[in-house]
């Protein structure tokens, strides 16, 4: 696909986000995607997830732009909390408070607040760009993918996500076969027989996948919170001038330029997680700065660089979701599964077959984008005092809508049972390491996974060492080994370098 | 002696025995469907096998490692630890009940016993009423949600 054609798609689809009620609820969901990332305990992940059952009544496109909304969204909401009362509304904003609380109590808040949204704009559009330029072009690489290559594929993006997330490979490859065994209750894809259905009739079409991503997300993080004290007491900084002193600027601009670039590259690996290329900007921030000893006290270009390269994750790493089906991030996999939902196959043939349904979702997001700036500019003040909605009021009433989201897909409460016993499970095992992301991406992947192998395994007659015959499927294979047998070592260095483990909110 | 259980190694038990579990009944579904083509139960084989293996690798690892016990895993607070019991009651409260006696009597019992924990039961009983209708009129009236109601309709 060449440049004319992509740019008269994308303003084809333009014009079908000003029509009908796409941009309305390309508006309903950044402004949620603000609220979930403003308010503390909520993350894109969780927010996705109890917006989701929602958006059944939508068309597939409407949905999957109120869903992306929230996604990158979030990302612009949680700068607020971190910079005017040092708490990150979700992971990906830890960073910013150690230079942008210390700017807000020395009264420049509105400046590290402004710094952020233009860096959060510039970044988002930067991605989106490049989403422009590489995901038609990758789509037309990846038709040349047969049953065997996808199934290294998926195998690749899910040994790269648990080798860089979560404490320990063994506990993620366990909870990786746990949510493949989880996805195989029900048909089998390729013989249609019934499997661990032991006779009840709601197993037998299966588990929900939303009812479990909803308990091991959004109601794990609810027991933590109500496990905690939930009284908010900080005091909100004033807002003055939303810009930086002249003389900052060119150190903004090329902190943006360099987070764009970061968080952008970053974004199209599976497993890396929105918090990485954060702590990456940052490190690099602190590096080139000619007074690096000042960072941590107030350095404009310690926001600047952090949250474009947020920004720029979230759109980069929309890439291989759309162009190979491969979900990189727990948020992500949920934006998946609302794919599979509508009954749109992310993939390869997205851009040639369903261009309709793409262009309006990616036209939605430069519009998106340009929303959330012109709301965090001169609202910021208003976003703040929604985070002071203290927790005791806001989580019953998250879990009265998880509850009825969940109900509403199938109208069983089987799937709400299915919910609180996955929340309750997750909530212990979470205590001793074991993630949750491997375990919805392969329930997600699952079917497809099986039905891969299953056909490849037909192709060659039964005979899989012939994988090793086709070029791509041995990079692939490469991939993984490589993955799983550095993982460990890279892990160590890499959290001992640049911070902690990812959260899955 | 209970209570000085690794929460670690109580998980990696557990792991092991849904996995031998899985294992078995994976044995019971055919492994080939025709000559090349693999059947219902040759991926479960493999995939419970496999976490058998791991299972039991990590239930080693965690007799090794230091970690939360059984008496170290709710918060140590009292205030806090009741928070989480109400929850986790009022939630299979509502799964029991609600189609018993309905959507809003249960959600507003629910609702009411988790607000208490951080306001007076008067207060936490109006936000309670309020919610619970909010959510009937926007999930059943808007969304024409089929939520369980009782035999007068609510």
């Amino acid at each position: 696909m060449d440049i004319t054609s992509t740019f008269s798609h994308l303003m084809n689809g333009f014009v079908s986000v000003a029509s009908g009620y796409n941009l309305l609820y390309c508006t309903i969901g950044v402004v949620f995607g603000m609220l979930v990332g403003v308010l503390p305990g909520l993350g894109p992940t969780a927010g996705t997830a109890i917006l989701l059952p929602l958006t059944f009544s939508m068309t597939p496109t409407e949905s999957i732009i109120m869903l992306a909304g929230i996604y990158y969204g979030a990302m612009y909401g949680g700068t607020i909390t971190s910079v005017l009362i040092n708490t990150p509304g979700e992971t990906a904003s830890v960073i910013t408070c150690l230079d942008g609380y210390p700017m807000a109590k020395q009264g420049r808040a509105g400046a590290a607040l402004g710094v952020a949204a233009m860096g959060s704009f510039i970044g988002g559009l930067f991605a989106l760009s490049g989403l422009l330029l590489l995901g038609p072009a990758l789509s037309a690489q990846a038709l040349k993918f047969g049953p065997p290559e996808f199934f290294c594929l998926i195998l690749m993006g899910l040994t790269l996500v648990i080798s860089l997330l979560g404490k320990s490979i063994i506990k993620g490859l366990m909870m990786a076969i746990v949510g493949l065994i989880l996805s195989m209750i029900g048909v089998d894809p390729f013989n249609g027989t019934i499997r661990f259905a032991f006779g009840h009739l709601n197993l037998i079409s299966g588990i929900d996948f939303i009812a479990v991503s909803m308990g091991v997300f959004a109601l794990t993080e609810i027991f933590t919170n109500l496990a905690e004290d939930l009284k908010i007491t900080k005091e909100i900084p004033k807002i003055q001038s939303m810009l930086p002193y002249k003389e900052e600027w060119p150190i903004v601009l090329k902190s943006i330029t360099r987070g764009s670039l970061i968080g952008f590259f970053m974004g199209l690996l599976p497993g890396c997680g929105s918090s990485i290329p954060t702590v990456v900007s940052y490190s690099v921030e602190k590096k080139i700065s000619k007074h690096p000893e000042k960072f941590g006290t107030g350095v404009i270009e310690g926001v600047a660089g952090p949250e474009t390269a947020n920004n720029a994750f979230s759109g980069g790493a929309l890439i291989p979701l759309f162009t190979l089906g491969i979900p990189t991030s727990p948020a992500i996999a949920i934006l998946m599964g609302a794919f599979i939902m509508h009954g749109v196959a992310p993939g390869p043939g997205l851009f040639t077959e369903r261009p309709e349904f793409i262009w309006p979702v990616i036209a939605s997001m430069f519009i998106g984008n340009l929303i959330l700036v012109i709301m965090n500019l001169p609202l910021a003040n208003a976003w703040a005092q929604i985070s002071k909605i203290p927790g005791k009021y806001l989580f019953p009433g998250v879990v009265i809508i998880s509850i009825l989201g969940v109900y509403s897909i199938n109208f069983n409460l089987f799937d709400v049972m299915v919910m609180i016993i996955a929340g309750f499970i997750a909530y212990f095992i979470k205590m001793v390491g074991f993630p949750m992301i491997p375990l919805v991406i392969t329930f997600i992947l699952g079917d497809k996974l099986e039905l891969s192998l299953a056909q490849s395994m037909t192709m060659f007659r039964g005979d899989l060492m012939q994988i090793f015959h086709r070029p791509i499927c041995v990079v692939l294979i490469a991939i993984i080994v490589l993955s799983l047998l550095i993982g460990n070592i890279g892990k160590a260095k890499l959290k001992q370098k640049f911070g902690g483990e990812e959260s899955e909110i | 002696m209970f209570k000085k259980i690794k929460l670690n190694t109580l998980a990696c038990g557990a792991f092991v025995a849904v996995s031998l579990f899985f294992f078995y009944n994976s044995m019971l579904l055919k492994y080939w469907s025709s000559k090349y083509a693999p059947g219902p139960g040759f991926i479960p084989r493999w995939a419970s096998g496999f976490l058998i293996l791991l299972s039991v690798i990590a239930f080693i690892y965690s007799l090794k490692e230091e970690g939360i016990t059984l008496d170290q895993l709710l918060p140590p607070d009292k205030t806090r630890r009741v928070n989480l019991y109400v929850t986790w009651g009022s939630l299979v409260f509502f799964l029991l009940f609600v189609k018993l006696i309905g959507f809003l009597p249960t959600s507003f019992v629910m609702l009411t016993s988790m607000f208490s924990r951080g306001t007076k039961l008067p207060k936490a009983a109006l936000i309670s009423a309020i919610l619970t209708i909010c959510c009937y009129i926007v999930f059943k009236v808007v969304l024409k949600v089929q939520i369980p109601t009782n035999q007068l309709g609510w």
